[in-house]
């Protein structure tokens, strides 16, 4: 028996280093917060090692951590407090040209930060992991509809408070079209 | 492909180009993992014993019922208690099984004084319920004069303010102990690795200040903090860290089997009993230690029979005069006043077994038992405890310093 814990614990321990850091860059992205991203990696993990002899198969383990990763991050987020969040860096002022591209990517990631927490999930899965919207859908639990719908409310969202802020990126020339079609899509819970 | 869909691209990858290290993840995980597993069982523990009692109540029930031919009395919740000036304060053992009809109600009590936690969420004692988002499973929970102190899942110590909102106090760790006052707190880093950094701090506020540190050997661990020093343990045994010498210098003392808390400027410990000591038994003494510059030193002992391996953890009150110790379905409260000079103290009974106890203040001891809450004063009178419907088995009473 110890010996099986002790090689189920290193089977767990070469995961995590073999991955923990792409968790922990998703799980940044989700949270905004490297601090928040850190104890949703430990959450995350913690289930994992959990469920390891359950999930039997190593190709299993990543997409379940994946998936508790997301699922208490969107859970999660709408318990906290969502008040001053401290920064060691003050945002940066834009400058009079205001094309630049720097800024346009600092102003893009604060109000990504302001989207509702389903729909920067699926932000993240879609344009950082790079999952299709069938294997997005599947890793949150909801229909391919509601992925398309929740992907073109978020742009549609971010283009128009991109324009607020007087930057007008390339973006918002974006396809409007796909947010109108999005929209008829089924509501996330 | 939109252009804002490349921007997005662009800004996710930019924000994690650069990702701070984490500290031993895997570890952490596989000890938070650990201790919520060791939750559930006792939980689960819990749930079963609770089930047994209720067949076996259903049963005397149905006999009582047959053999009467009338409804036997509705069960009573709770046991006297037991006498102050009880001679031989010895071990509280388990009272046989009595009609539940022949025990006497508690009197009734007033409300509980202590906060709850479950895992999750803190029940403040005035009804309130507090989440904890990012809490590490299995971690404790330490009331302190401006909010709670706990473990989060990152390692980190943070406090959860009484407004609901969690802070960041600046504690780089999870092993933490907290003054009797509620004032300091001592920790061990988790930075820098491969050097175990023992830390202390003042916590005012929402923020620790005046931080001081030393290296100390691996496998040292804080256990209590004892007149402004940090008691600590590993496996070759019990020391202190006076933090006016800078540098700790170990001078390990293996007598000393467990470290409690606090009692004036002396700490409240179990010792080895002396090999030659006609009256030593296999559980230890009791004793005082002082921390002198060369180590612990033990001041006053007894070796009385006192049952201090009890099946939870012993605890002091706040004050450190009393030292609570759970048996079975009793727990002894040691008068450490007297009980180095003669045999002293007082114990209660309680219906079933207890499953967890803290001190609401010097004269009052709550405890949870598997068929409810009970307080226990020091002259042994016990009570039922108002607690508020949400307060299930599941709840554990939160200690308080300060």
């Amino acid at each position: 028996v110890a010996q099986t814990g002790n090689k189920l614990e290193d089977e767990f321990r070469d995961f995590v280093a073999a991955r923990s850091t792409a968790l922990l860059r998703t799980a940044y992205l989700l949270s905004g917060d490297w601090g928040a991203a850190e104890d949703l990696l430990q959450i995350a993990l913690t289930k994992t090692y959990l469920a390891w002899r359950r999930l039997g198969r190593i190709e299993a383990v990543e997409p379940y951590a994946r998936r508790v990763l997301v699922n208490v991050a969107t859970s999660w987020w709408r318990r906290r407090w969502h008040g001053e969040r401290p920064t060691a860096v003050l945002p940066e002022q834009a400058v009079a040209d205001g094309l630049d591209a720097r800024l346009e990517r600092d102003a893009l990631w604060r109000r990504v930060k302001e989207l509702p927490a389903r729909q920067r999930a699926v932000l993240v899965l879609r344009f950082f992991e790079d999952l299709s919207e069938v294997d997005t859908a599947a890793l949150l639990g909801v229909s391919v509809g509601t992925v398309k719908s929740q992907c073109a409310r978020a742009l549609a969202t971010l283009r128009g408070r991109l324009g607020e802020d007087g930057i007008e990126p390339a973006a918002r020339r974006g396809d409007i079209a796909a947010a109108v079609r999005g929209g008829r899509g089924t509501e996330m819970q | 492909m939109t252009m804002l869909e490349d921007a997005l691209r662009e800004t996710f990858a930019g924000q994690v180009a650069h990702v701070p290290a984490v500290l031993d993840p895997a570890g952490t995980a596989i000890r938070q993992a650990r201790a919520l597993r060791r939750r559930q069982q006792a939980v689960a523990g819990t749930a079963l014993a609770l089930a047994v009692t209720l067949v076996v109540s259903g049963a005397w029930w149905a006999r009582s019922a047959a053999g009467t031919g009338r409804s036997p009395e509705p069960m009573a919740g709770a046991a006297a208690g037991l006498p102050a000036d009880q001679p031989g304060m010895g071990p509280v053992e388990a009272a046989p099984a009595e009609p539940p009809s022949s025990a006497p109600s508690p009197p009734s009590g007033s409300a509980l004084k202590l906060d709850l936690f479950n895992g999750s969420t803190i029940l403040t004692a005035d009804g309130r319920g507090l989440p904890i988002a990012d809490v590490a499973a299995g971690t404790s929970v330490d009331r302190v004069p401006d909010g709670w102190l706990y473990t989060s899942a990152s390692a980190r110590t943070r406090l959860l303010r009484a407004d609901g909102r969690s802070v960041d106090v600046g504690i780089d760790g999870e092993q933490f102990v907290v003054s009797a006052d509620g004032t300091r707190v001592a920790w061990m880093a988790a930075r820098p690795a491969g050097q175990p950094t023992l830390k202390l701090a003042e916590l005012t506020g929402d923020v620790v200040r005046d931080v001081v540190s030393t290296p100390v050997p691996a496998g040292t661990s804080p256990v209590a903090l004892v007149d402004g020093r940090v008691m600590v343990a590993s496996k070759q045994g019990y020391d202190y860290w006076d933090p006016s010498q800078l540098i700790f210098k170990p001078t390990w003392n293996s007598t000393v089997r467990e470290v409690f808390g606090q009692y004036g400027d002396l700490a409240v410990a179990t010792v080895d009993a002396v090999p030659s000591g006609s009256d030593s038994k296999p559980g230890g003494c009791l004793a005082l230690l002082s921390l002198a510059g060369d180590g612990l030193h033990d001041t006053r002992q007894t070796c009385q029979p006192i049952a201090l391996s009890g099946q939870l953890p012993n605890v002091l009150s706040p004050t450190g005069r009393w030292l609570a110790i759970a048996n079975g379905r009793g727990a002894q409260l040691v008068d450490l006043s007297t009980v180095f000079d003669r045999t002293s103290g007082t114990s209660c009974v309680f219906p079933s077994n207890v499953e967890g106890m803290a001190w609401e203040d010097d004269g009052h001891l709550v405890v949870r038992t598997s068929s409810g809450w009970r307080r226990c004063t020091t002259d042994a009178v016990v009570t039922s405890v108002d607690t508020t419907a949400r307060a299930a088995d599941s709840w554990t009473l939160v200690s308080r310093s300060g």
